[in-house]
């Protein structure tokens, strides 16, 4: 019987990471914050965070070396992303720096035109803690626990991290449900009255779950 | 340029991204020291640096700077 192995990610899961990303932006929608925030086509999204994954650089969620990879007889079956916020190199600032780096100044002017309300929803990571930032299954390969298998990996591999954190949309129940079968408990949440923001991202309100080891 | 001229049209820069005119910066300030510097915000502030001083950053460069000290002195080296 075959089982799951967890490993590192490597530049030839790029594929895998590319379509975990955009499936983790998305929430369950069809909206893609990374195209509605900068007037972009998805396949365009696809390619920049192709470009940027390939700068190989640490501590934002586009960088492989941020990824658990959960193995299936040979195949990626889900990942996870996460890295311990500090505060002298903030993921805030890399992930900005690499995504101003290779967006076209247009969708720039274009975001600070149309996209701003959707700094309203942003939670800072927490300092210190273990973020958990994109987590993605794919289809055939959930309800196995491979959420559980992933984060005990980013643990084991972070000795002596003493906090997790997590963040996602308020309707993703799915998910916050798991991440509570796993020890999260809602710690606060962010919301946007202004139905505007629904143009952008795929809900208007944001929970931070935390789990104290 | 002499640095107070960058640090004035640098300050220049931070008062219209944050949209904050009494804004005034200082070497050791971070990201974590204005509310309103997030990701989005990040962006826009380097792209209007790139533009008021018509520079480019490379990569590097962008994950060399810790504060605004760190920046005012690579425009420096780069206006050189």
């Amino acid at each position: 019987m075959q089982e799951y192995t967890i490993r590192e990610a490597t530049l030839h899961d790029i594929d895998f990471l590319i379509t975990a990303i955009i499936e983790a932006e998305k929430s369950g929608s069809d909206i893609l914050s990374y195209s509605t925030v900068f007037n972009l086509s998805e396949s365009e999204v696809r390619e920049m965070i192709r470009s940027m994954l390939l700068e190989d650089i640490d501590g934002c969620e586009f960088s492989v070396s941020s990824y658990l990879i959960a193995e299936f007889n040979h195949e990626p079956a889900g990942t996870i992303g996460a890295w311990i916020e500090t505060a002298d190199s903030p993921s805030k600032t890399i992930k900005s720096n690499l995504l101003g780096y290779y967006l076209p100044k247009a969708t720039l002017a274009y975001a600070a035109r149309e996209s701003m309300i959707t700094s309203e929803l942003i939670i800072e990571h927490v300092q210190d803690a273990l973020s958990l930032v994109i987590v993605y299954i794919a289809p055939g390969h959930r309800g196995k626990n491979l959420f559980g298998m992933l984060t005990n990996a980013h643990i084991h591999r972070n000795s002596g991290v003493r906090e997790l954190s997590i963040q996602v949309m308020a309707n993703n129940e799915f998910a916050i449900h798991s991440y509570e079968r796993y020890g999260f408990k809602k710690f606060m949440n962010r919301k946007c009255e202004n139905p505007e923001i629904l143009r952008f991202l795929p809900f208007n309100e944001k929970v931070l779950l935390k789990k104290t080891l | 340029m002499q640095e107070r001229e960058i640090v004035e049209k640098l300050e220049a820069s931070f008062r219209k991204v944050f949209n904050m005119n009494t804004l005034e910066i200082m070497r050791e300030m971070t990201a974590n020291d204005i509310d309103k510097w997030d990701s989005l915000t990040h962006m826009l502030l380097i792209s209007e640096i790139e533009d008021t001083f018509e520079i480019r950053f490379k990569l590097k460069e962008l994950n060399r700077m810790k504060n605004i000290g760190d920046m005012i002195d690579l425009i420096s080296e780069k206006m050189q």
